[in-house]
C-alpha cells in the first residue's frame, strides 16, 4: 500500500470514527437523586389523586406532597452547600477541628428540623388517609429512587 | 418504600459520598507523592481506618432505612416511631462525624501542609455568570 493510500485510509478512519462517536456519546446524563425524588413525587400526587375517594382530602394530601417537594429543594440547597464548605475546609491546611464540629453542628441543626417536619407531613397525610388509601399510596414505583438515594448515600 | 426513601434521601448519611471522594483522594496523592514506604503504609493505614468508619457508618443506614420502610408501610405507625429512629439517625451521624474529623487530622498530622495541599487542592471559584 502507497503512503498516499495508506493515508486515505486513515483519513477514512478517523471520519467512521469521528461520525460514530457523536452516536456514542449522544444517551442522556443519569437524572439527578434531585429530579428523580421529584418525579416520584408527581408520581405520589397522581396516585393521591387517583387512590384518595374524597376531593378535599385529596387537596390536602396533594399540599402534603408539596410541602415534601419543598424539603427535598431545601434539603438539596443545604446538602449541596455543607459538601462545597466541606471540601472546601478539608482543603484549608490551617481549619481546626472546631472549625469542622461548627460546620456539622450548623448543618445538623437544620437537618434535624427538617426531620421533624417530614414526620409531621408524614403523620399529617396518615390521618387524612384510610388504610387502604395508604397501602395504595405505598404502591407507587420507587426503584428509580431508591437506585438514585442508594448510590448517594454511598450503599 | 416511598417515603422511608425520600427520609433517607433528606435526613440520612448526609455527607458521606464527599468523604469517600476526600479518602479516595488522599489514597491516590499518597501513593504517588510519598516515595518512602513505611511512611506511605502508615498514611494509608490511616485512610483504611477512616474508610472503615464510613463502610460502618452506612451498614447503620441500611438497617435504618430497613426499619424506615417498614414503618413507611404501616398506616398505624406512630409519632413517637419515627422520633426513636430519628434521634437514632441523630446519634449515629454525629458519632460519624466526629470519627471522620478525627481520622482527617491524625492524617493531617503526619502530612506536610505541601503534601496536604498537593492531596488535596483548594477548588477554584467558578466565573460568575453573566
Amino acid at each position: 500500500m502507497s503512503i498516499s493510500s495508506r493515508m486515505i485510509a486513515c483519513i477514512g478512519g478517523l471520519c467512521m470514527v469521528l461520525l460514530v462517536l457523536p452516536a456514542g456519546c449522544s444517551h442522556k446524563p443519569k437524572p439527578s437523586t434531585i429530579e428523580v425524588a421529584k418525579r416520584t413525587l408527581d408520581e405520589v400526587r397522581a396516585a393521591v389523586r387517583d387512590e384518595i375517594k374524597d376531593p378535599a382530602k385529596a387537596a390536602e394530601a396533594v399540599g402534603l406532597v408539596d410541602q415534601f417537594e419543598q424539603l427535598v429543594n431545601e434539603g438539596n440547597g443545604a446538602r449541596m452547600a455543607h459538601e462545597a464548605v466541606l471540601r472546601s475546609l478539608n482543603a484549608n491546611y490551617d481549619a481546626t477541628e472546631e472549625d469542622f464540629k461548627t460546620l456539622f453542628r450548623e448543618f445538623n441543626a437544620k437537618k434535624n428540623s427538617r426531620q421533624d417536619r417530614i414526620i409531621k407531613i408524614l403523620m399529617k397525610a396518615r390521618a387524612l388517609t384510610t388504610d387502604e388509601e395508604w397501602k395504595a399510596l405505598a404502591k407507587v414505583k420507587s426503584h428509580a429512587l431508591e437506585g438514585a438515594v442508594r448510590a448517594e448515600q454511598g450503599m | 418504600m416511598v417515603w422511608a426513601l425520600l427520609f433517607v434521601y433528606l435526613t440520612g448519611a448526609s455527607g458521606v459520598s464527599s468523604v469517600i471522594a476526600i479518602l479516595d483522594s488522599a489514597k491516590l496523592s499518597i501513593n504517588s507523592d510519598i516515595g518512602d514506604k513505611a511512611r506511605r503504609t502508615e498514611l494509608l493505614a490511616l485512610v483504611s481506618d477512616a474508610e472503615k468508619t464510613t463502610k460502618q457508618y452506612v451498614k447503620t443506614g441500611e438497617k435504618t432505612t430497613k426499619e424506615l420502610i417498614d414503618l413507611g408501610e404501616r398506616h398505624d405507625a406512630r409519632s413517637a416511631e419515627y422520633q426513636a429512629v430519628a434521634e437514632r439517625m441523630r446519634a449515629d451521624a454525629e458519632a460519624y462525624q466526629d470519627r471522620t474529623v478525627s481520622h482527617l487530622f491524625a492524617l493531617k498530622g503526619k502530612m506536610t501542609r505541601e503534601e496536604w495541599t498537593r492531596a488535596f487542592p483548594a477548588e477554584k471559584a467558578k466565573p460568575e455568570q453573566k
